[in-house]
């Protein structure tokens, strides 16, 4: 009985926390990257790439790194806790179904290692990722 | 017809002709400008004007929705160069961007190359386009708000290519064929062209300045192989340009430690110029309490001069002279923001230099003494961005 009510607090507490991570995540996305990939993360055909199935990156090697050391996302004006909490929220939120099933969320160390790096050829790197992923 | 009438319509017409040509004579006459420009000539926005005999010379006819880049001048000073913006219906409709070629004598645009519709619409400030030290090779910075250049050679006048320049904006010459961009996580970019202007190389260089703790403006002045770039508070970092590499130089603050208590800030739009020959650097600068959310929004209300070797101030002048408040009033325009100084300043390269002032008006001052030669010119526009017509020299 008390076990299940200490778990019951945990959960629940746990759970504010995490909305209030979404939260925060989903503020930062619109502070941060919003203006140019847009509400929905639709982006603009042409221009702004769409981040919705962004998480199919995840299933090619070096795809993980590549979403941070894009520079709009590695040049961001937020900390890397941060950082990683709007990544996890934009694969959350715009690509649910590309996730592969065994993705582990980003956080502050991973990202911050990798944006130290930032990409100069990006659509190199990316045409590269891309052609991995058809295969 | 009686003879009466008939010589009272010849003398009418006589007259009229008479004053015709009068009006011709006056008003009518255009004029060819000499290739090679005098020392003083500069633009006010669009506008030529010898600022020193306070003349005004001519108008060149730019478009570009009001949204026309600064000009760039060829090396043999026949040609001026400016990206302009245009749509198929006015303000909406299929655009086109253009670098437009303005021909120095006429100040008539002679030709186009038209580039891709991408440059980035941010009125004239520095960083919209640059010619390579060669002098061959214009980049025009776009942004859609992917970040890319425009590579156009100017001597065979067409486009070359573009080169994606992700996370990095604005484009300044730094080198032979070689570009430096600045990057949104403080970083520098360099864009190294090939003989033929398509890309050989970029590299980017973490670390030149601190864009969440204290940025900088894009207002960079040209000191030899350097570049100087302030930051809103006031640090300069110099970045040299000469080798293989940029290389970032130790920086040096343009307040002490007392003007910070007295609250002064870097201003003004056109913040920053040097006078090369005697490396003296005159910096706008005013006092507020609160720190500026972009020092271009205010004017500066003095001009602060250092001596570039020593570091030090040399010389305190103020902003702009004392004016009644009408002619303020008459002459006060978009360039001019708080409204109380100077937006903008320029010196002038020959002997005899010449310090600019823009901003409810223009003035003009002997650039070492600061001796007003003009407190205010008179019929030329109040306010726009200055150019010096010699640039290319
Ligand atoms: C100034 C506009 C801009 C902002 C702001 C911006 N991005 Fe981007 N983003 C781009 C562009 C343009 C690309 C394409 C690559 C490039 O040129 O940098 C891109 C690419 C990406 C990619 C790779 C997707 C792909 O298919 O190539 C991801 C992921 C991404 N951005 C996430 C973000 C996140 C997260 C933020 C906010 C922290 C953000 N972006 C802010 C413009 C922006």
């Amino acid at each position: 009985m008390r076990l299940t009510f200490l778990l019951a607090v945990l959960v629940f507490v746990f759970n504010l926390f995490s909305e209030a991570n979404a939260e925060s995540a989903h503020f930062n996305y619109i502070l941060h990257c919003q203006g140019c990939h847009l509400v929905n993360g639709g982006g603009t055909s042409g221009k702004i790439p769409a981040l919705i199935g962004v998480g199919r990156f995840l299933s090619v090697e070096g795809g993980r790194e590549f979403l941070v050391r894009v520079p709009g996302v590695s040049g961001s004006l937020v900390n890397d806790a941060e950082l990683a909490e709007v990544l996890n929220w934009i694969l959350y939120e715009f690509s649910p179904d590309n996730l592969p099933r065994d993705f582990e969320p980003y956080d502050a160390e991973e990202v911050g290692r990798y944006r130290k790096d930032p990409l100069v050829d990006v659509e190199h790197a990316k045409d590269r990722l891309l052609s991995l992923i058809e295969t | 017809m009686n003879v009466k009438i008939q010589s009272f319509l010849f003398i009418a017409i006589f007259w009229t002709n008479v004053c015709f040509a009068q009006t011709f004579d006056s008003h009518g006459a255009s004029e060819v400008l000499p290739v090679e420009p005098e020392p003083d000539w500069v633009f006010i926005g669009s506008s030529l004007v010898d600022v020193m005999d306070n003349k005004f010379l001519g108008i060149a006819g730019v478009s570009g929705g009001g949204m026309g880049s600064s000009f760039t001048f060829s090396a043999d000073n026949r040609f001026m160069f400016t990206v302009e913006s245009f749509y198929s219906r006015g303000n909406r409709g299929q655009r086109t961007d253009t670098v437009t070629i303005f021909d120095t004598s006429t100040l008539a645009p002679v030709d186009e190359i038209i580039v891709p519709p991408k440059r980035a619409l941010m009125g004239s400030i520095d960083g919209a386009t640059a010619l390579s030290d060669e002098n061959r090779f214009l980049a025009v910075f776009n942004l859609t708000p992917a970040t890319s250049l425009s590579v156009v050679d100017i001597e065979r006048r067409e486009f070359v290519g573009e080169i994606s320049t992700p996370g990095c904006s604005l484009v300044y010459p730094a080198g032979e064929r070689r570009y430096l961009m600045l990057c949104a996580d403080g970083g520098v970019l360099s864009v190294t062209l090939d003989e033929d202007g398509g890309e050989l190389s970029k590299t980017r260089t973490a670390g030149y300045f601190d864009p969440e703790g204290d940025p900088i403006t894009e207002a960079g002045v040209r000191y030899g192989d350097q570049w100087l770039f302030v930051s809103f508070g006031g640090v300069v970092h110099p970045l040299d340009v000469s080798g293989a590499t940029l290389q970032f130089e130790d920086s040096w603050s343009l307040l002490t430690d007392e003007d910070r208590a007295e609250n002064w800030r870097i201003a003004g739009k056109q913040h920053l110029v040097i006078h090369q020959a005697t490396s003296r650097l005159y910096s706008l600068v005013r006092q507020s309490e609160e720190p500026l959310d972009d020092p271009g929004d205010m004017d500066g209300t003095e001009i602060w001069v250092y001596d570039l070797e020593s570091r030090q101030r040399v010389q305190r002048l103020e902003a702009v002279p004392e004016r009644e408040d009408e002619e303020i009033g008459a002459t006060t325009g978009i360039g001019s923001t708080s409204g109380d100084g100077a937006s903008g300043i320029l010196v002038t390269q020959g002997d005899g230099s010449v310090l600019v002032t823009v901003g409810g008006g223009v003035s003009v001052r002997n650039a070492i003494t600061g001796e007003y030669i003009h407190e205010q010119l008179k019929n030329v526009p109040g306010s726009g961005r200055l150019t010096l017509r010699n640039q290319a020299q």
